[in-house]
Parts: structure tokens; sequence; C-alpha cells
């Protein structure tokens, strides 16, 4: 635990030792995380596997993106406008999750990707949205990496610390529940449909925030960017690679991959969607639980 | 328990799948502090009745009423509130949750059974001393006749009044089987829980039971005291073998 807060204590320190490059870095670790934590508390939760996730990192862009334009003059510190990112993606959570959560396995995939490429279409063809060409951020933000960063940290503590409180929960059992066996959950008295919107919006909020903020360190934001069904696949992996439905899972996930993201980036360009790809397969395979469930069991034998 | 209005009321029940009717015009009556059983053949409708009494099926058409209430349309969370739990067929146990956790999931439906579930587990544990040597287990890992046990303690952290046990016996070993039927008798004389259960040993539950309903097709075609029924030549003839 000590260790852990000593390496949070240096890697909140990277940006105010000048190296930008470290802190672009360590942008797109802190990145896979809070996405891995977000996708978690739905999918990971309740099994219900989300293949549109992006949506919300998406919509959550053009919301902070549409307020940072109307609000500029204000000046107060752009990033706060990815809250209001974030809770519009709970909006379109709150509203979609009804209809789309009746669905049940392969289907509802199928659906959410659907529904993430046909709100990147809508917005790609919506002029007050920048259509195709998207919405530049330059002329109203400043290049400010370090608030980005201390941004995401906040949402990334804010992630673990809803993700702990809904897996000690009686919320966090019924989820567990409806993932176990959603007509048993259901016999024993949870509110199934109440429980997988609540968690689908939860988990909205912090892909939505997460949106908001890289909108604004990039200070340009595009539908083919931020809509693109390899992120969701990213979100995905990092989530399986550490341990679905668990608290660490997502933290040592998310490492993980972007730092393997960035070495095979370097060294093998656009294949690295490739590598993911063949990480995902084998961890079907062979590692269904991901890193925490096979260090879990260890400890359970040894205990 | 003549005059004393039933515990839970079937009227004129119809309910299928999509295009399929599965009941056609059910009537039932499940009376207070009885064991009710539910008999007939594969198909015959029994498990989809216990769909509709719990909440898990919408009917077509009919009406549901619990302690002179109308159920028909309340979802199952609210109906468990009720107190109306199903222990469904096949189990349907969390199986990577520890026989613990199925436990207390149990206990998730109202701030009653919440409020009194330490209070249950004991009760829970005294009943079935194997669950609590087994607490930390994943409840998929232990045998059969454990996992159907499992699965009626889960049920009863619900403090039901009225307990569906849907198949209860199937897949189970002949002595487990005899196991099941006298737990549900205790459950029933010490614990004061009505109790309708569909069955396939049909002799076994005739035996035990205060009323009794065969199904054949979606239709009740005979009812009666299991006593009466035993002694039923139609029932003798297809279901007993004699």
């Amino acid at each position: 635990m000590l260790t852990l807060i000593g390496f949070e204590a240096l890697a909140i320190a990277i940006p105010f030792m000048g190296s930008s490059s470290a802190t672009s870095l360590f942008m797109s670790v802190l990145e896979y995380m809070v996405l891995a934590y977000s996708i978690n508390l739905l999918t990971g939760f309740t099994g219900y596997v989300d293949f549109g996730h992006v949506v919300f990192f998406g919509i959550g862009a053009y919301a902070t993106a549409v307020m940072v334009q109307s609000f500029h003059a204000l000046g107060v510190n752009p990033y706060v406008f990815s809250i209001a990112g974030g809770l519009m993606a709970s909006l379109f959570a709150l509203i979609l999750g009804a209809p789309i959560l009746k669905i049940r396995g392969a289907y509802f995939a199928i659906a959410t990707l659907g529904v993430s490429e046909a709100v990147s279409v809508i917005i790609s063809n919506t002029p007050a949205l920048g259509g195709s060409y998207g919405m530049p951020l330059a002329a109203y933000v400043k290049y400010d990496l370090t608030s980005a960063y201390l941004s995401m940290w906040i949402l990334l503590l804010a992630a673990m610390a809803v993700t702990l409180y809904v897996a000690n929960s009686k919320f966090g059992y019924g989820l567990r529940a409806i993932r176990e066996d959603e007509d048993a959950a259901e016999v024993m008295g949870v509110n199934t449909r109440l429980y997988k919107v609540a968690a689908y919006v939860l988990s909205a909020f912090f892909a939505g925030v997460a949106g908001g903020i890289f909108g604004i360190v990039t200070a340009y934001i595009d539908t083919g960017g931020y809509f693109s069904v390899s992120k969701t696949v990213e979100m995905l992996v990092a989530m399986m690679l550490g341990g679905y439905g668990t608290l660490l899972g997502p933290l040592i996930g998310g490492f993980v991959l972007s730092l393997l993201e960035y070495t095979t980036v370097v060294y093998i360009a656009n294949l690295h969607l490739l590598v993911f790809g063949v990480i995902l397969i084998l961890l079907v395979l062979f590692l269904p639980e991901g890193i925490v469930g096979v260090l879990r069991r260890r400890t359970r034998l040894v205990g | 328990m003549t005059g004393q209005e039933p515990m839970m009321r079937v009227d004129g029940l119809e309910a299928g799948y999509g295009e399929v009717t599965v009941l056609w015009g059910v009537d039932m009556e499940i009376e207070r502090g009885a064991v009710t059983a539910i008999l007939g053949p594969n198909g015959a409708g029994k498990t989809t009745l216990m769909r509709c009494i719990s909440g898990l099926s919408r009917p077509k058409k009919g009406r549901i009423t619990f302690d002179g209430a109308d159920v028909t349309t309340l979802s199952p969370h609210h109906r468990v509130k009720l107190g109306i739990v199903l222990v469904p067929e096949g189990r349907r146990l969390f199986p990577d949750m520890t026989v613990h956790e199925n436990l207390l999931m149990g206990a998730h439906s109202s701030a009653e059974a919440r409020a009194k579930m330490y209070e249950n587990l004991e009760m829970v544990y005294n009943l079935f001393p194997v669950l609590k040597a087994r607490r930390r287990q994943l409840a998929g890992t232990m045998s059969g006749g454990e996992q159907q046990m499992l699965a009626i303690a889960r049920g009863l952290m619900a403090r039901p009044k009225l307990l569906l046990l849907d198949e209860p016996s199937a897949g189970l070993a002949p002595k487990i089987v005899l196991q099941i039927f006298d737990l549900v008798k205790l459950l029933n004389k010490e614990y004061g829980i009505t109790i309708a259960l569909t069955e396939q040993h049909v002799e076994n539950a005739l035996r035990m039971a205060d009323a009794a309903y065969v199904m054949e097709n979606g239709r009740v075609t005979l009812s009666g005291s299991g006593k009466e029924l035993l002694s039923n030549p139609k029932v003798k003839e297809s279901y007993l073998g004699l």
C-alpha cells in the first residue's frame, strides 16, 4: 500500500519535473486506466459487454467543446467544463439505458456498437458541431498539460473510489448477481432494470469526463478520433487484462496495456491493434479472470 | 381450512412465450399454511405457471391475487418483498459467488430481510450444517444435492410467506430426494411457511401435499387433496404405474 502511495505521489509530480513527453505518456496511461474503470462499472460488474462504450467518451468531448466555446469568456479553467461532458454522457446513458439494456448477450454488444456508429454519423453531419471537419478549440483554450494531468488524476481517484464503493455495496452484489444469472437475480428481489441503468449512467460519466479532458488538451475534436471502435476495444482489453469486476484490475490492466501500446506503436506502428486483438483472444482463452483474478486465486490457495 | 380466503388465487391464467401459448386458462388456489403440489408431465406448463406467479413471465390473460391484492402485473422484485419467493428450476445459483454470498443475495429483497439477515443466517446454517462448513466455497463447485439445499436456503433468506419450489428434486439421487421432501415438510410444519411445489415424483409429492393439481397441456385436469388423488384411478394409471 505504501509503495502504491509512493508511486502515485511520484506520478503526480511528473508534470512539475519539466518533461512534457513523460507527462503526455502518463496522460495516456491515465486515460487507459480511467476508461477501463468506466467500462468495468458496466461490463465488469454486470457482464453486459458494451462494444459502443466510446460513444460516451465522444459525447463527453463534444459536450465539453460546446461548453468551452460558449463560456470561455468566463475565464474559468476550461477543464471544469469536462464535468458537463460527463453529465451529458450520463444523460444519454439514462435515455438509452432502459431500452437497450433489455437486450442480452451478443445482441446487446451489437446494439451498442450500432448506437455509437449512429451517433458518430449524426454528429459528423451536424454543421453546428463542425460536421466532418470537427471542432477546433485552440482559439478558446491555452495549452495546459498540467491542468489536464491533474484533472485526469482526480478523475482516476474518483473512479477508484466509486468502484471501491460499488464493489462492497448491496448495489454491487446486485450487479454481480445480474452477471452470474439475471433471472435468478430477479427472483431474489434485485430490481434488475434499475440496477443496470444505474451502472450504465455511472460508467458513462467517467468516460464522458475523460473525453472532455482529452478534447481540451488536444484542442481539436472530430468524430474519427473520438468515436473510434478501436478505443472501445482498448477499454475492453485493458479491463479484461487486469481483471473484470475487480477494484485494481482496471488500474493494472490500463497501466500494462498503455505501456504496451507505447512500445508497439513505436516499433510496429499501426499494427498495435493486431497485437491487442491477439492479446484479447489469448486472455479469453487462457486468462479469463485477468491478472487480478490469477493473483487472487494464488493467494486464496496459499491462505 | 374452509371459509378462509386462500393465500394465492390464480384465475383464468393464459400465458406463453411470444406466439406460443403454454397455459390455457389455469385456475388454482394455494391455501394458507398448506403444501400444494403441482404435478404433470414435461411440457404441461408447470414452470411457466411458476414464472407467472413469481413475476418472471407476464400472463396474456387472467389474474393472480396474493393476500387479496392483485399482483398480476407486479415485477418480480416487488413480489419478493411481499413474500412470494421462487426457488427456480435448475437451482440457478450464482456459481462464482461463495455459499455465504449466495445466502446474502437471498436477503437482498426487502428491508425486513436485511434487518433480520444475521438471525436468518443462523437459522439457515442450523438447518443446513453442510452449508456452514462450506460457506467460503464457490457455489458452482458443490454437488447437486448441496446446490439444491443452498438454493432453498437462499430462498429462505428472503423470509418467504409463500415459497415456490420448481422441480426441487430434479436430477438428484433418490436418497437426496427424500431429504428434500423431509425438508419441505419441516419448513411447512415447523416454520409455518406456505409451500407450492412442482414435482415429477408424483407419489412422494401426493403423500406430502395437502392439496394437489394435475396439469396436462397447459390446463388443470384434476385437483383435490393429496389423499384423494393418490386413490384416483386416473392418477394411479398414468402416474403411479398401478
